[in-house]
């Protein structure tokens, strides 16, 4: 006969002096701090506000047109079709900025300060990584705006996929304005 | 916030051409934020103008010239992501208010072919056919939501008569504007990124429009630096 009393009152003793309830406590404790824990490191500080991309695309865009629109050789028409860009541009920035929480009004994109001569060509560009160090004619300049446009409006049809719906509606009406701009700039 | 907009005013008869299609008027398509869907066709409905041949949203094909309007962004289809939630009624209502949109959209190009010569009547053909092809596609995708959409108005109050080339393409760059200020509204109203992508298809398209529109007619800037919000 087996009898299954004999180890059952031991093992049970035992089982009975561990106090069971703060041990789950203490278990859904440690299962709720791991993931907001984790999420929050997702969210905080550690990773940059997507916007910022976004503003700094707006800033460097800006800074492309106004060193094309200092050179001597753009014509009128040319900076009157590039100006109104370079405004809005600068406007998606200081929008941005204020999403961003900056309480100054943003890193403004100062004119870069013109190089006027063609002759004294530094190395230290007014533009960082745009790279207008040659004096292009205006034929090429088009071409080059455009590009910038387009990845704008890459970069931004992305972010408005995934990001809060106020934030997705601000980004997309800045897709917007850089694709309508790229259009009209054929 | 609110950018100007064609104003529900009602507009005087502009005696001349009474009979047809002479005024449109694109009701204020703007979105208010929190509309009932659907049953509000009465309580909107813009003026009908009297008369008779309406150019009627409806009126489906005609002649679609030209190559069909690539939507500008990186995935070939944008429309609701197969599968997701249904959205919630907010959300319903802000495309619902697209959908109109882009009924007035259609009937304001159909109004103006008449008043434009050959190369922009071409465009505005083009424009025409693309704003067709969205209205249809947000009625698949609200029928698809399980939400009956709006039928078109027979007919929208102009916000300025329509008499020759100049007042013609402004009316379609106000039909642009508010079909950007409703798109931008799903935008705000939506979690769905298919929805989204569709959304900011219907954002950036008008935006395009409306700015090849614009520079036509001289005006500066092209586009507002916000579509749809200013």
């Amino acid at each position: 006969m087996v009898s299954p009393e004999c180890a059952r009152p031991a093992s049970n003793r035992v089982i009975r002096q561990i106090p069971r309830r703060p041990i789950l406590l203490g278990l859904t404790a440690v299962a709720v701090a791991v993931p907001a824990g984790s999420l929050l490191a997702g969210c905080g500080r550690g990773e940059p506000d997507p916007l910022e991309s976004v503003a700094a695309r707006a800033r460097s865009d800006a800074a492309l047109i106004d060193s094309i629109l200092a050179q001597p050789t753009i014509g009128a028409a040319l900076s009157g079709r590039l100006g109104p860009v370079a405004d809005a541009r600068r406007q998606h920035a200081v929008a941005l900025g204020v999403e961003l929480g900056e309480t100054s009004p943003a890193p403004a994109p100062p004119p870069p300060d013109p190089p006027p001569d063609q002759s004294t060509q530094p190395s230290s560009g007014p533009d960082s990584g745009s790279g207008v160090s040659s004096q292009p004619g205006p034929e090429d300049v088009l071409p080059r705006v455009r590009t910038a446009l387009d990845d704008s409006v890459r970069q931004a049809g992305r972010l408005v996929l995934t990001l809060p719906r106020q934030r997705a509606a601000l980004v997309g009406s800045i897709a917007a304005c850089c694709a309508a701009y790229r259009a009209v700039l054929e | 916030m609110s950018s100007p907009t064609p104003t529900p005013s009602p507009t005087p008869g502009s005696g001349s051409s009474d009979t047809s299609r002479s005024r449109p008027a694109s009701r204020s398509a703007r979105p208010s934020s929190s509309s009932a869907p659907s049953s509000s066709t009465d309580a909107s409905a813009p003026l009908r103008p009297s008369g008779s041949a309406v150019p009627s949203a409806d009126a489906n094909p005609a002649p679609a010239p030209g190559p069909a309007p690539v939507p500008y962004s990186e995935t070939p289809v944008s429309q609701p992501t197969p599968g997701a939630p249904p959205p919630d009624p907010v959300t319903t209502a802000a495309v619902q208010t697209a959908l109109g949109t882009e009924y007035a959209a259609v009937w304001c190009y159909s109004l103006v072919e008449a008043f434009l010569p050959e190369i922009l009547d071409r465009r505005a053909r083009q424009d025409l056919a693309a704003h067709r092809a969205r209205r249809d596609l947000t009625i698949r995708v609200l029928t698809d939501y399980g939400v009956r959409p709006v039928p078109a108005e027979p007919a929208y109050r102009l916000p300025i008569p329509v008499t020759d080339q100049t007042s013609a393409m402004r009316l379609v760059v106000a039909a642009e504007s508010d079909a950007a200020a409703a798109w931008r509204s799903v935008l705000e109203r939506c979690d769905d990124p298919g929805l989204r992508r569709m959304s900011l298809d219907g954002l950036t398209e008008a935006a395009v429009r409306g700015a090849r529109w614009s520079e036509q007619l001289g005006a500066k800037p092209v586009v507002p630096p916000f579509p749809g919000r200013d």
